[in-house]
């Protein structure tokens, strides 16, 4: 555990921006009364402008809390690219956030992409994975720490092909549910135990390719995949 | 685990833990092949 300096982000009414810092786990810090408060940071173009509040704007009133995030990626309004200025209200407002789930390491991610409409936006306010994401509707980069892929790509239609290294998943639930246009998958999966509703309506996807020795809770898997023709897999763990 | 994947021929995959099996595979109306290991299975309620 370790604090961090709350002056780092400015809030209502200030001027964001200048700031990149990498947050370690169970951040825990104390905010002054009157700001604001539990919340989420917001990173632009990959740096870490600013923090926003998720909960309700619970002012004036002096609020500790621990951050169980590592990292959180914001969708931003095209009108607020650059530095940003906004009050408290507007937070909101502007952005929607989605917050990576920390525990282990700063490669846990959740809900990186949920609900990307356009994967070149995604990219642009990611810390982390700032070069080739997705090119062409191919995901390659390595993912070979990732532990917690939970709801990551949902609803990501851009998506047409996986192939990366998942071998250190452990929870995929609903991962790529609604990715319409997946059609090719492959990957080491070996280490998953919950593949609940990982390709919930895939329904282009037609070839799977993968280990799932370790796979445990396989609910709604592949339901709706109405075009998944093959499957062929080791399936000795599921319950 | 695999509703409704209309279009599903093929299945081979062992599973020889799976205790419940129920409707893991319903609606897979093309499904003609299926080669499997089910030694643990104790409900199949609706599992085809």
């Amino acid at each position: 555990m370790s604090n961090i300096d709350y002056t780092l982000w400015p809030n209502a009414g200030g001027t964001l921006g200048q700031n990149k810092v990498q947050i370690p786990d169970g951040v825990t810090t104390t905010w002054p009364e009157g700001d604001a408060l539990v919340g989420n940071f917001v990173y632009n173009k990959g740096e870490l402008v600013g923090f926003v509040d998720t909960k309700a704007l619970i002012a004036n009133e002096s609020k500790s809390t621990t951050f169980p995030y590592d990292y959180v990626n914001i969708q931003v309004d095209k009108s607020l690219e650059g530095v940003m200025t906004f009050n408290q209200d507007e937070r909101t407002k502007y952005f929607t956030v989605f917050y990576a789930e920390s525990g282990n390491s700063g490669d846990v991610v959740m809900f990186k992409y949920k609900g990307c409409k356009t994967l070149n936006d995604i990219k642009a306010v990611d810390p982390n994975y700032k070069t080739t994401d997705i090119v062409d509707g191919v995901w390659s980069e390595s993912l070979a720490d990732l532990e917690d892929g939970e709801e990551m790509f949902d609803g990501c239609p851009q998506l047409i092909s996986f192939s990366s290294d998942l071998s250190s998943l452990t929870s995929g639930w609903a991962m790529f549910i609604n990715c319409w246009n997946l059609t090719s998958f492959t990957s080491n999966l070996s280490s998953l135990t919950n593949g609940s509703e990982m390709f919930n309506s895939c329904e282009n996807l037609t070839s799977f390719t993968s280990n799932l020795s370790s796979l445990e809770n396989g609910t709604y898997m592949f339901i709706n995949c109405y075009n998944l023709t093959s499957f062929t897999s080791n399936l000795s763990s599921l319950t | 685990m695999f509703a409704y994947c209309e279009n599903l021929t093929s299945f081979n995959a062992d599973l020889s833990s799976l205790e419940d099996g129920t409707y893991m595979f319903i609606n897979c109306y093309n499904l003609t092949s299926f080669t499997s290991n089910l030694s643990s299975l104790m409900n199949g309620t609706g599992m085809f």
